[in-house]
């Protein structure tokens, strides 16, 4: 094993980011995850790379990217690769990855990400956690500690590259600093177009959410935002759906807003309604009766956002927002929408 | 014959896997809607315990199960050994199939990783949280998969391994007479000998990634804000990004 760790060490040097690149888009935690590694390369000292595959890559991104702290950009740009599919993108990544040998490889925790992330970890057969909410280095053995949601430290100790998908921030804002015309290497790669992946499998059609899609799926979703009463008028709801969209959530409800006929009555939460286990709660004017709250026990945080700061729900809340709910609610889409 | 391969996993004190429920549902269907002597094969890696699970899969439909069990050499595999195990046994023992079909996660470790993984390691084309087949013939299908955005059509050459959500269609529930046959069902077990397997690849030892430690939850945060409301909303996110 001593043998083998220390030849790694020499082979695999560096910190890379894949960033999901779909449809003429790049995915907006991309940011996030480049705030993140550079953070790990530094305390590595050693370099931060960013691989984007698909379509009409932006120019400007790439700048961008450079000036927030990549070092090197290597990318893949074919009209061929439109649409983010797996399957194809998976033989350009891995030929990347054979050039660069990187010791960590930092992927989102995204549905399209994920299975890309598992095929390149089952070809190089190496470790992978998925949906780590945070990351940290041993700069000695510069093992990546890996910290998984279900509150365990993961290590790879002796392969590489160590690779991880990591979630997305729910509220999305950082910062990162900037440096304008940092200079910064760009490595395109073509593509093997005589693949015969691309006669086994390919994407037809894409319909992207609507709106009513927040009333779908409560009982596996991620994030909860609940209304109730407090919520007062129609308007102040159209801005808590506004505000869901942005988050990535689902919307729940009390009874007396189910009664109102504002939300389906599949999207009730509590002793008549659903039982929900979501990461995160938001409590939207909700008082907090037992009836209700009977449906939310197994949340693993809960936001109260609530005029009246001595109601059961405020209490039992793990961050207690206390003030007018059309108010908070208008403050959290201004302070969101400027990032995005 | 056309062989339909579904791999479930035992959660110890819960029984089948929820998603793997819809995953053997949904080969159960392809085997009863095509009439043409399909055969649903279920497998499952994990201790002897697990083949109450298989028996559970047999009742609402498969016709063959596989227990793949070592407590010397499976014991303590990581997701990627996991699949390594499942991949070896499929080569090994099915041969030639028209498609498989995993769940999409699980729910103690949920990964997500174990079905890319197995049609990397056998070669073949995969699409992960399909919620439903559209349409099958004998060379190829289409599916609908939920991505984060919205939902996506997709066309695949068979053979093909799905992941499936909690799709369309729901499982179904097990007679009381089928239950009684599946006690009695013959259930193949296998080992690490039996499918010759690389032991240096799997295994507590020889899995790529280690649980090193459990760490405890920082005692359970109770923090109230106050004030203007851009001054609750800008304090509150940045307590919460750092709260995780
Ligand atoms: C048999 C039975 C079954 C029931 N089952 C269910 C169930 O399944 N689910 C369920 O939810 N209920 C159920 N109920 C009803 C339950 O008892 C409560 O009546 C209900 O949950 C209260 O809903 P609420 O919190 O939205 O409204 P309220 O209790 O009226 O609370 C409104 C809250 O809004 C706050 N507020 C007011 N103005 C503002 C403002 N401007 N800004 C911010 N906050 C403000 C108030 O301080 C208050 O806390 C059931 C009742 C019975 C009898």
């Amino acid at each position: 094993m001593n043998n083998m760790s220390i030849s790694l060490s020499y082979t695999y040097k560096g910190v890379c980011i894949y960033a999901e690149y779909n449809r003429g888009c790049i995915s907006t935690t991309t940011y996030d995850l480049i705030h993140i590694g550079r953070s790990l390369a530094t305390k590595l000292n050693v370099t931060l790379s960013v691989i984007i595959i698909g379509s009409n890559i932006n120019k400007t991104i790439t700048q961008d990217y450079i000036n927030i702290g990549v070092d090197n950009l290597y990318i893949c740009d074919n009209t061929l690769l439109y649409e983010f599919q797996d399957n194809i993108y998976s033989d350009i990544l891995l030929r990347m990855i054979q050039i660069i040998c990187p010791e960590i490889l930092i992927f989102s925790a995204t549905s399209r990400s994920i299975p890309l992330a598992s095929i390149i970890a089952a070809k190089l057969y190496t470790g992978m956690t998925s949906n780590c909410i945070s990351l940290d280095i041993d700069i000695k053995t510069r093992n990546l500690q890996q910290f998984t949601e279900d509150m365990k430290t993961i290590l790879t100790p002796y392969h590489r590259p160590q690779i991880v998908t990591l979630r997305a921030k729910i509220f999305n804002k950082i910062r990162v600093k900037c440096k304008a015309n940092r200079i910064g290497k760009i490595v395109k790669l073509p593509i093997d177009v005589n693949n015969n992946i691309f006669n086994k499998i390919k994407a037809i059609n894409f319909t992207k959410y609507k709106v009513d899609n927040i009333f779908k799926d409560l009982s596996t979703a991620e994030v909860i935002v609940s209304v109730g009463r407090g919520v007062r008028t129609y308007k102040i709801f159209q801005l808590i759906k506004e505000f869901v969209m942005i988050i990535n959530g689902k919307l729940g409800a009390s009874k007396g807003i189910v009664d109102l006929g504002w939300v389906p009555y599949s999207c009730q939460i509590g002793e008549t309604g659903i039982s929900v286990n979501p990461r995160l709660y938001i409590a939207c004017g909700i008082s907090g009766h037992k009836q209700h709250t009977i449906g939310i026990n197994s949340s693993s945080t809960i936001v109260a956002i609530n005029i009246d700061p001595n109601c059961y729900m405020m209490q039992i809340a793990n961050f207690a927002l206390q003030g007018d709910l059309g108010e908070i609610i208008t403050e959290f889409i201004k302070q969101l929408k400027k990032h995005n | 014959m056309n062989k339909i391969v579904i791999c479930i996993k035992h959660i110890h004190n819960i029984g089948i896997n929820y998603f793997d429920l819809y995953a053997l549902e949904e080969g159960v269907q392809l085997k009863e809607q095509n009439q043409d002597n399909s055969k649903v094969i279920v497998f499952t890696m994990g201790p002897r315990g697990s083949e109450s699970t298989l028996r559970t899969a047999i009742s609402k439909g498969a016709d063959e199960a596989y227990l793949l069990t070592d407590d010397k050499f499976f014991k303590g595999s990581d997701t990627i050994a996991t699949s390594y195990i499942l991949a070896t046994a499929i080569k090994l023992l099915v041969g030639q199939y028209k498609i498989i079909i995993c769940g999409k996660k699980t729910y103690d470790s949920g990964t997500e990783q174990v079905g890319p993984a197995i049609a990397t390691m056998l070669n073949i084309p995969h699409v992960s949280y399909v919620r439903e087949i559209k349409s099958i013939n004998q060379r190829r299908l289409t599916v609908e998969r939920v991505v984060d955005d919205g939902y996506e059509t997709i066309r695949s050459s068979l053979p093909v391994l799905l992941t499936v959500t909690n799709g369309v269609h729901k499982p179904r529930i097990a007679s009381i007479k089928s239950k009684l046959l599946a006690r009695k069902a013959n259930i193949k077990i296998f080992n690490a000998y039996d499918l010759d397997i690389n032991t240096s690849k799997i295994g507590l030892y020889g899995s790529p990634t280690q649980v090193v430690s459990l760490y405890t939850k920082k005692k359970k945060l109770k923090k109230k804000f106050s004030g203007s409301a851009r001054y609750i909303v800008s304090s509150f996110i940045k307590q919460f990004n750092n709260s995780i």
